[in-house]
């Protein structure tokens, strides 16, 4: 017995010995890579540049994001649900000031893209840095210059949308951060100009190296070449520029020769992206109406566009009749691409005018069952056609015919089976609108309200551009009330519309 | 620290060498229980009572015995006092008999020893089975509510299998950590469900409140302790043997059904009298022939619209309430054996429990649980006792919905309508509605079941080195392994009247805690006083393992399985968490009413910041009971104390870290690391009372005030200065608590055939923000997309709703009118509230929302969900062998935010909408309505009082008499005892929902998928063999 009392007491003394051994509490996170290694070797720099796309991907065509707000204040689609800002953004009259304020419950639209893109700006500069100090990337990989090249890309990209979005922005690069002030924050131009540069150095990389972007870094049917890829970066640039006017004054004064170097010199092809929803899907497509009608329709503002016979707005009150189903369009499209809807299954006390007869079908096929799988372009052929067409249109040195033959080359006849354009300005640019608003649907986020923006067609009262999110201003100790946009009262053209189509 | 350890190691001996003598009179008590001696027994001389004395650690004592001294009195916790004489005799030896009646009143938890009640430091409640149990409830979690003064349980859901939020006293903890007290059971810590506790076991419960009180349980301590004490074959006479049986069988039914609205705005057809029966046909709208119900025809052309004059006092063409539809009467049932036997030196305790709940919800499965218990003592020898305890649960659990769905339908939908392929449950019920689909569906055609299995052992080994030291070893091992598996088949239809394709989604997760604990115990006595003492380490190690994947649109009909889709989606995560806590603890009793309690325990996590890794807590505490001292007439007991003490709160598993969001295979920044995070600490001061009076009465009074630093705030930060991170994890804000609690219990009567105790509690809790690191800002569930109410700021209630209001008052609207408005162009409505003049009854009739002196919406605090005070209020009554037994539970005061009736205020299903019956002239339209419906955003027009008397608990019960039992059948039944028993009987409220008690007791919120609660009612046989 005395011996197992001595055992005892001699483990007792052993587990209370074994206090605070260096070490022993140490766990590392087994779930998620921490910062150093991500950045450790060419590898892990190749494989989250990889992903940068897919980020920025997601975050651009999540619900939780601008997107179906921007979609309904463009009158590109209509709902009558509050879920992400949707009603909100589209009261008619369109007297509703963006609530930025951090108890606002739609606050994390703003909040939610605005940090996803910078989260893709800000780790490409990484990888920037990364590449510039030298990281050995293994054979492998795509490589050094693929990598830098991309991250440029996302770089401009990402800078792109927040300048196409908010009314300002903070210009980010391996060299160059911020304070987190309010202060350092600039003008929507200004970071635009930044994220041309950012894309002028991707080209520049792509033309002068060989290299193959894999089709997993813009989760594509298809793998890039350098010229490939530098196609793509000119489409995106010449995207931001024609994008970013928040009126028609700002509109004429585009270098719109700049834009037209870029088109001439943008995509071939679609950028067709391969959803899994998985690790990469566009959301926001199935609340536009994809594979339902009970989620967000197609505006009658596009139905019109698509026929003229059908009333362009369901006025306010019980007694509008449903417009019958069109039979013969002159846009044929509105029968293959779109959807008659006989009945309304939005809540009548929410407005008739929110009320449709039409939904986007295109792409069904994708959301019909719960698989959200399949292939959608990002950027079209067609969206770089009219790019084209519309720096010939615009500028001090016009090409109508040029772009009318562009146009009558496209989509507008060979999908709309529309009669071809004159060259007259009018008709390009409201062809140009019609495509914009009809075949580009449900591709590139957003289109719709920077199409009507620039022309002044949002409804007066719309917010032109959308303030920094509250909960950023909060958290860089911003002075609160934060500012905001939109409300008649607020409609000064630049920051808020004064126009509108109705 | 090992230096600190060594020195309060030898502190301890060096108090108990240092007192040692002896008496005239010796003697030594021994416990007739295992034949060994007990402590601190109090010896007295009957006939001079000053001259007394205690036992020592070796269970002797000696004392000086007058002339007149004839008679000792031996007292001692636990077990029954005895008169012996001492005639001539200079050694008396006794052995004591244990008391059940008063082992009830020793504590073990949070204390340097066992502790009777009249001598604690700190506050620990102990209740027994008798009132845990007098209604049986599902689980141990469900069984505390009420009955205990601190502590707040909330029972959020009548969802099967579901268990009552526990909190103890305050919420200590800013949002996003729990304020669930820490579980243990049989001295083991169990991180599982406590709804998968069985009662039937559970032989008392320690309720350890406050962090002065749990400070001993360290890092995991700060929102106090449970522990759960089952039972054992210990208190039976040895060499016998006892059986129990006991089953129940209950009905489950809804206590309350909404107000629904029973007629619509819309404008009918002229001939839609003619369909009565059939359909509502709206004005306006084509119908196909045939047609009926209300669900979704592709045939249907045309929009139904408001009638002129917007009232909703149309008709339905079929007027059903589809609360009926999805509610009906569940059935519950337990069945429980238990077998207990004691040897000499060994006893056991063995059950089985099978438990299953269907709920209320038409053809949902419910939950079913099986418990296996083995509990056994061994007293190898003389020196060495193994004991074990060993839980083994599984269980399976279904969810069911439709709560939501089933308010907003209409009354004139066919929930029954088949698809075309014949299934049930047309899901697209509503023509005009895209949001109003078949509550019942979901029910029928998803299948969803979550397994669980959880074993919890316990091995212990208690080793006597000496008469005042022994050592506590014991090993524990928790394992909970739980399999989610939800399928919908590949017919399921989507709203879009076609199938989804089906999806499958798998998910495991495997928990494997090993503790292992030492512990070094003290127990002597140096003349008067009384040293106990323990020196203890414990090692955790957690490990975590999840998985979960998912897969859409089955390639094949009948093969759910993940390998029947194109592509799935999984992910997985391990967590591993290693914790070592030292502690040591000391008890001083001094002339048995000198009480000083003081203990130090340093603990070290792997969730603590590398640059955090250790952290100490402490506790000082005292007491003094004056009733030692001073005589006062009609008082049997007068205690007051005082304790300061420091318990934490962990952060949790990723917390610290410094990482990129791997999703799959793309990583992203996600949050900056904090190698200083540290656990939460929460200092409490208490001050306590304790009077016995007029040998019925027993009075607990305590104050509390607790302050909780460094809390846990996940904080936006700036991605752009932050490598692109969007939160980091900071110790920041600070919140205190202040309660106030007291019970009284007393034994009103207590007659051979006729008793009646009482026992009242009563908690009043106030808490506030003190302050916060980052911005204020909103918390709370929103299930189902509702908004938060629920606003952290400083200064402000922790628990404060914020929100919109609207104007009441001529005189507030006059402050804030618009341009080119007067006051004459407004009136308050007969509602109260303010609307334009010459509006009422018009759409134009709507709501006016209060502004700031800016002129926006004035948004400020509209509610606060904590009660103004909660009191408990049980009564046992016994005549012969009938017993009656009922609790009430009131709670006064806190405001619920009604969601629920707000939102389906949307959708014109709310009854407030309904104006049929009103007069004209009284009526108002949907738009007025739909003004404070106000799209969802939160408003003081939807905080309702929650304020509520519930009886909560009744039995009636009767017990076959003894004599009766005797002659029968040889004398084999002990006992058999019928029960008609009923919970949640009735509840006395002003709340509109279905239950006020709803949400957990932080957040008082009723989401529209909310389980509504439910009573139940049926009858309980038990017997004892």
């Amino acid at each position: 017995m005395k011996n197992i009392k001595i055992f005892t007491v001699f483990t007792l003394l052993l587990l209370i010995g074994n206090s605070c051994k260096k070490g022993s509490l140490v766990v590392e996170n087994l779930n998620n890579p921490d910062f150093a290694d991500v950045y450790a070797s060419g590898t892990n720099v190749a494989g989250i540049t990889g992903g940068l796309f897919t980020t920025v991907f997601n975050n651009t065509h999540s619900s939780a994001g601008v997107q179906m707000m921007l979609g309904t204040a463009a009158d590109e689609i209509t709902c009558s649900y509050g879920n992400f800002g949707m009603r909100d953004m589209s009261w008619e009259p369109r007297d509703f000031a963006w609530n930025n304020t951090a108890a606002y419950s739609f606050n994390t639209q703003t909040k939610t893209y605005f940090d996803g893109q910078y989260s893709a700006v800000v780790t490409a500069s990484l990888i920037a840095k990364s590449v510039n100090a030298g990281i050995v990337f293994p054979s492998a990989t795509p490589g050094a210059k693929a990598s830098l090249a991309f991250a440029r890309f996302i770089m401009g990209v990402a800078h792109g949308n927040i300048a196409l979005v908010f009314d300002r922005g903070f210009i980010v690069d391996e060299n160059k951060g911020s304070d987190g002030k309010l202060s350092d924050a600039v003008s929507f131009t200004d970071l635009a100009t930044a994220a041309l540069k950012n894309l002028d150095e991707a080209i520049s990389i792509s033309n002068a190296n060989t290299f193959t972007i894999p089709a997993s870094w813009l989760s594509s049917d298809a793998s890039m070449s350098n010229v490939q890829f530098a196609k793509l970066c000119n489409t995106y640039a010449a995207k931001i520029m024609s994008y970013l006017p928040r009126n028609k004054t700002q509109l004429a004064a585009v270098n719109w020769a700049k834009v037209k170097t870029y088109a001439d010199a943008g995509i071939t092809a679609d950028l067709n992206i391969v959803m899994d929803d998985v690790k990469i899907g566009d959301n926001a497509a199935y609340y536009s109406g994809q594979g339902n009608d009970t989620w967000a329709r197609t505006d009658m503002y596009v139905v019109n566009i698509m026929d003229p016979a059908q009333p362009a707005h369901w006025d306010d009150t019980p007694s509008f009749p449903t417009p019958p189903k069109s039979l013969n369009p002159p846009d044929k499209r509105l029968l293959t691409d779109f959807q008659y809807l006989p009945s309304n299954s939005f809540i009548a006390a929410r407005g008739y005018y929110h009320f449709s007869n039409y939904r986007n079908k295109r792409y069904d096929a994708i959301y019909n069952q719960d698989l959200w799988a399949g292939i959608k372009p990002e950027v079209m052929k067609a969206e770089n056609d009219m790019l084209r067409a519309e720096s010939r249109i615009y500028g001090t040195a016009p090409d109508l015919a040029g772009a009318a033959s562009i146009i009558n080359a496209g989509t507008r006849v060979t999908r709309g089976q529309l009669p071809n354009v004159g060259p007259d300005v009018v008709a390009l640019t409201n062809a140009i609108h019609q495509e914009r608003l009809v075949e580009m649907a449900v591709t590139g986020a957003n289109l719709s309200f920077y199409e009507m923006r620039k022309l002044n067609l949002l409804q007066k009262g719309t917010p032109l551009n959308m303030p920094l999110p509250a909960k950023t201003l909060e958290t860089i100790g911003a002075p609160a009330p934060f500012y905001t946009f939109g409300t008649t009262a607020r409609a000064d053209g630049i920051n808020t519309s004064n126009a509108g189509w109705r | 620290m090992k230096k600190l350890l060594t020195s309060l190691f030898l502190l301890v001996i060096l108090c108990v060498n240092a007192f040692a003598q002896e008496r005239s009179i010796t003697g030594t008590i021994i416990s007739s229980e295992d034949g060994l001696p007990l402590p601190g027994v109090s010896i007295k001389v009957k006939e001079a009572l000053q001259a007394s004395s205690q036992t020592g650690a070796d269970g002797k004592f000696s004392l000086r015995i007058p002339a007149n001294g004839k008679t000792l009195l031996i007292s001692y916790i636990g077990y029954v006092s005895q008169e012996v004489s001492i005639a001539s005799r200079n050694v008396v030896n006794v052995n004591l008999q244990v008391d059940s009646k008063t082992l009830g009143e020793v504590i073990v938890s949070g204390v340097a020893g066992a502790t009777r009640r009249e001598k604690l430091t700190v506050s620990v409640t102990k209740i027994g089975e008798e009132r845990l149990n007098a209604v049986t409830a599902s689980s141990i979690g469900n069984s505390l509510v009420g009955k205990v003064e601190g502590v707040r349980a909330s029972q959020s859901s009548g969802s099967p299998g579901s268990s009552a939020t526990i909190q103890l006293r305050g919420n200590n903890n800013l949002p996003g950590v729990s304020s669930s007290p820490l579980i243990l059971i049989d001295g083991a810590i169990f991180t599982g469900d406590l709804s998968s506790i069985n009662a039937d076991d559970v032989e008392s419960m320690e309720i350890v409140k406050g962090a002065a009180a749990a400070s001993l349980y360290g890092s995991r301590a700060g929102n106090g302790v449970l522990a759960i004490v089952t039972k054992r074959g210990r208190n039976l006479a040895i060499n016998s043997t006892s059986i129990t049986v006991r089953n129940e069988a209950t009905f489950s039914q809804l206590a309350k059904k909404l107000n629904l609205a029973t007629h619509h705005p819309f404008k009918l057809a002229t001939d839609a009298a003619s369909f009565t029966g059939q359909f509502t046909k709206y004005n306006g709208v084509t119908y196909p022939a045939g047609y009926t119900g209300s669900g979704y025809d592709a045939a249907i052309t045309g929009t139904r619209g408001y009638d002129t004059d917007h009232y909703a006092d149309n008709a339905y063409g079929v007027n059903t309430d589809q609360q009926d539809n999805l509610f009906k009467i569940g059935s519950n049932y337990t069945n429980y054996a238990a077998v207990a036997s004691r040897g000499e030196k060994n006893n056991i305790f063995a059950s089985f429990e099978n438990n299953k709940q269907k709920g209320v919800v038409f053809n949902a499965p419910g939950y079913a649980r099986q418990n296996f218990r083995f509990n056994a003592d061994y007293q190898l020898a003389k020196w060495l006792k193994l004991s074990t305890s060993n839980l083994f649960i599984n269980t399976a659990n279904s969810t069911s919905g439709g709560f939501w769905t089933a308010i907003i339908a209409e009354p004139d939908a066919n929930l029954f309508q088949a698809f075309s392929d014949g299934q049930p449950y047309y899901l697209r019920i509503n023509q005009f509605s895209g949001e109003q689909i078949n509550p019942l569906y979901g029910n029928y055609k998803n299948k969803n079941r979550t397994k669980n299995t959880s074993w919890l052992g316990t091995y212990a080994a208690n080793i006597k080195f000496t008469k005042w030291m022994n050592a506590d070893l014991s090993h524990t091992i928790e394992i909970n392994n739980s399999d989610y598996r939800s399928v919908n088949p590949i017919d399921t239809w989507g709203l879009n009247n076609a199938y989804t394709g089906g999806s499958l989604r798998i998910d495991n997760s495997k928990t494997n805690n090993q503790n292992t604990q030492a512990t070094l115990n003290f127990n002597t006595k140096v003349e008067d006083l009384i040293v106990n003492g323990k020196l203890s380490y414990l090692y955790e190690n957690r490990q975590y393992d999840y998985g979960t994947t998912t897969g859409s649109g089955f390639a094949y009909a009948g093969v759910e399985q993940l390998n029947n889709f194109a592509t799935t989606n999984s992910n997985s995560s391990q967590e591993v968490e290693k914790a070592e806590n030292y502690f040591a603890i000391l008890g001083l009793d001094y002339k048995d009413r000198y009480l000083i309690d003081g203990m130090f325990r340093y603990d070290g996590s792997s969730l603590f910041g590398a640059d955090a890794r250790w952290n100490p807590y402490y506790r000082v505490s005292a007491a003094y009971r004056l009733s030692q001292d001073f005589k006062i007439p009609g008082v049997d007991e007068f205690k007051i104390r005082g304790a300061y003490g420091v318990a934490g709160i962990r952060p949790g598993y990723n917390w610290q870290y410094f990482y990129y969001t791997l999703n799959n295979g793309v990583a992203s920044a996600q949050q900056k690391g904090n190698p200083l995070l540290k656990p939460s600490k929460t200092k409490e001061t208490e001050i306590g009372l304790n009077i016995n009076f007029l040998k019925k009465f027993r009075f607990d009074g305590a104050f509390a005030n607790s302050t909780t630093v460094d809390q846990f705030e996940n904080i936006d930060v700036f991605p752009i200065t932050n490598q692109g991170n969007s939160n980091s994890y900071i110790n920041g804000g600070t919140i205190n608590t202040k309660t106030f609690e007291a019970s009284l219990a007393a034994d009103v009567m207590n007659k051979t055939d006729i008793s009646w105790t009482a026992n009242l509690t009563f908690t009043r809790i106030r808490q506030k923000v003190v302050s916060i690191t980052r911005a204020p800002y909103l918390y709370g569930a929103t299930d189902g997309g509702g908004q938060q109410m629920f606003y952290i700021k400083a200064g402000e209630t922790y628990g404060a709703m914020y929100g919109h209001s609207f104007v009441k008052s001529l005189d507030v609207m006059s402050a804030q009118l618009p341009a080119g408005k007067t006051i004459n162009d407004y009136v308050v409505n007969a509602d109260g509230f303010v609307v334009g003049n010459g509006t009422e009854g018009k759409i134009t009739e709507a709501p006016i929302l209060l502004k700031d002196a800016s002129g926006i919406n004035w948004y400020g605090k509209i509610g606060d969900g904590n009660a103004d005070f909660n009191v408990g209020f049980s009564n046992t009554f016994k005549y012969k062998n009938f017993s009656l037994y009922f609790l009430m539970d009131w709670k006064q005061g806190g405001d619920i935010y009604n969601s629920k009736a707000q939102w389906s205020t949307r959708d014109l299903r709310n009854g407030i909408v309904d104006q049929s019956g009103k007069p004209e002239g009284q009526k108002k339209t949907a738009e007025y309505y739909l003004g404070f419906y106000e799209v969802n955003t939160v408003n003081d027009f939807w905080v309702e009082n929650a304020s509520y008397l519930k009886f909560r608990e009744v039995a009636l019960s009767y017990s076959l008499p003894k004599k009766m039992l005797g002659n029968t059948l040889n004398g084999i039944f002990k006992g058999v005892t019928a029960k008609i028993v009923a919970r949640n009987l009735f509840t006395i409220t002003g709340y509109s929902g279905y239950d006020p008690e709803v949400g957990s007791v932080a957040q008082p919120y009723d989401g529209i998928n909310k389980y509504p609660n439910y009573r139940s009612y049926g009858f309980s046989l038990g017997f004892n063999f």
